[in-house]
């Protein structure tokens, strides 16, 4: 059976026990049982909501009578001003019903009191008729929720927990899923668990639902933080398309000036990226102020006598799950080990943001490059040629062949063109969606 | 803060358009009642201007308010007739989530008029069934036509 039909089916018991003994009971004011029958089953899905929107609904009535009680001798009853003050505490109504629904079911029993008071009635035992009304038709839908193929609240937010774990599951190998969602799916079933634990404490659970939810609201908020992550990838080109070529040295592509703005931009970002063989066959120390140093490998096979291991900035080296023992072993204190799923950018970008890292900036090499620009997986792309030809078929080209999301349909936009020395410099912008 | 102020402005423009309307025709405000109460339920979920399914609510709900009305009728001359109708009318406008967005959509329609008789029972007194019918109508049109225009210039 599914959750909708369980909630119909739930709805109707409620209802139809709010009528019998609305009418029976309360024959002038049955409407007041049914509407909070209505209200405390509506949207319950465990039985917990159920019983904290009846308490919120039974608060808010109290509560809202107070007020009235308060406030009536002082009100003067006029129709114009009976009227603005009606809209007044409607508005404030809509307005906290957002923070908290207590609110609303407060301003509602004191515009009912302003409407019956400008109709002359004495509100004083209708009150407290209003308010047994009340509890009478929170406990018909709480009945409901609990006989009538009830679903307990554990096994709710066991539920929705998995979900939202099997959506974060998705967004690390790449996939776009709804993250918020599921965040607002556990908000929902949130409440009444955490005001259980506030009123009777975690006894000694060591996973109380509350802090389940917890737990996965802030993985979820982590995961949608990590699309803020801004990338930037910067590579030098021959203008027949190279990186580099096939000799044991680094082929020198940039001017000085290139260089120089390069390290600008490298400043501004907090991480920088290369790929293990890269670092393995250019040994580059990779230094710039406050950025930390990454690394993504598959086969764990680093030196720590690299240059990139010289413990002169933070480093990080991503890798899978099985290699990552060996590399924290053989690495020890060099660099932090972070065990990813996937070597894709999705599944980078989401490490190096739990990572507390917001920008990154990728530099090679060309396995990088072609993963990150095939998935359109950056902000901003700076291209930078080099005024002569490699022309060795066998050199490392800009990127290998792929699928590449920006063809000739979804094009770049070009965000400006600059010469530094001999070095034209290309800066495109990637619309990411 | 924005949205409650988007929508109690809807609901003030629902009122007093739908107030005008009846002290032309020399009715009762119940009808101007039934707008504003309307107009809060419809302020809760902020339409999507999608122009299709706009144009399917706005002739939609000035019928489903009149047949909320008729159930209120039923209420009055027969209760426990109205009291099934009503319990059946819910539980359908629930049952319908089964069905994706539409049924939901859906349901929210069948459910909003049904709770706004209950919180705002209309005993239009016009002497001619045919005009409380009208206003009855109108009051679903005008609350759907005020929040959804507001709506649309706040966003």
């Amino acid at each position: 059976m599914t959750i909708a039909t369980r909630m119909a089916l739930q709805m109707l018991v409620a209802l139809a026990l709010a009528f019998t003994v609305g009418m029976l009971a309360f024959p002038l004011h049955w409407s007041w049982v049914v509407l909070t029958a209505f209200i405390v089953c509506s949207g319950a899905v465990g039985r917990g909501e159920a019983i904290y929107k009846g308490l919120l609904r039974v608060a808010g009535a109290i509560g809202g009578t107070v007020v009235a009680a308060a406030i009536s001798p002082v009100v003067p009853s006029n129709g114009a001003v009976d009227a603005t003050i009606i809209f007044v505490v409607l508005f404030f109504g809509m307005w906290l019903r957002t923070i908290n629904y207590a609110y609303w079911a407060a301003c509602a029993t004191l515009i009912f009191a302003l409407l019956q008071g400008s109709q002359g009635a004495s509100i004083g035992p209708l009150f407290a008729i209003r308010v047994a009304c009340i509890v009478v038709g929170a406990l018909c839908a709480i009945a409901a929720t609990w006989f009538v193929f009830p679903m307990r609240t554990r096994l709710l937010v066991r539920k929705r927990v998995a979900e939202a774990r099997a959506a974060l599951r998705e967004v690390r190998s790449g996939s776009d899923r709804d993250l918020r969602h599921h965040l607002a799916q556990l908000e929902r079933v949130a409440p009444p668990v955490r005001l259980h634990r506030a009123v009777f404490g975690a006894r000694g659970e060591t996973a109380h639902p509350a802090a389940l939810i917890d737990e996965t609201q802030a993985r979820l908020r982590t995961a949608i933080e990590r699309r803020k992550v801004r990338v930037y990838v910067s590579v030098a080109v021959s203008l027949d398309g190279y990186i580099d070529d096939r000799s044991d040295q680094r082929l020198v592509l940039s001017s000085p000036e290139d260089l120089a703005d390069m390290r600008l931009a490298r400043e501004q970002c907090d991480a920088l990226l290369v790929g293990a063989e890269t670092v393995r066959r250019d040994n580059p120390s990779l230094r710039s102020p406050n950025a930390a140093r990454v690394t993504v490998t598959e086969s764990g096979e680093l030196d720590p006598a690299l240059r990139f291991f010289d413990g002169s900035a933070r480093t990080i080296v991503l890798t899978g799950h099985e290699g990552a023992e060996k590399l924290r072993t053989r690495l020890g204190d060099r660099a932090e080990i972070v065990a990813i799923e996937q070597f894709e950018p999705a599944a980078i970008i989401a490490a190096l943001a739990d990572c507390g890292l917001h920008s990154l900036f990728v530099e090679g090499g060309g396995r990088i490059l072609t993963a990150f620009l095939a998935a359109g997986a950056f902000d901003r792309l700076r291209l930078a040629i080099a005024p002569f030809f490699v022309g060795d078929a066998a050199a490392p080209r800009l990127v290998n062949a792929a699928s590449f999301l920006n063809d000739a349909k979804h094009r770049l936009t070009l965000r400006g063109v600059r010469a530094l020395g001999d070095i034209a410099v290309l800066e495109y912008e990637h619309p990411r969606t | 803060m924005k949205s409650a102020l988007v929508g109690i402005a809807g609901v003030l423009a629902s009122f007093l358009a739908m107030y005008a309307i009846c002290a032309r025709a020399g009715v009762n405000a119940s009808p101007a009642i039934l707008a504003a109460a309307l107009a809060v339920g419809l302020a809760r979920r902020p339409e999507n201007f999608d122009l299709r399914a706009t144009l399917a609510k706005f002739a939609s709900l000035p019928i489903v308010a009149l047949g909320a009305a008729l159930v209120g009728l039923t209420f009055r001359s027969l209760p426990v007739l109205g009291a099934i109708l009503f319990c059946a009318g819910m539980a359908l406008s629930i049952w319908l989530r089964n069905f994706d967005k539409g049924g939901a959509a859906i349901g929210r329609l069948i459910a909003l008029p049904l709770l706004t008789m209950l919180v705002v029972p209309v005993h239009v007194d016009t002497g001619h069934p045919g005009l409380g019918a009208l206003l009855v109508m109108l009051a679903g049109a005008i609350a759907f036509a005020a929040t959804y225009l507001l709506q649309r210039i706040a966003a």
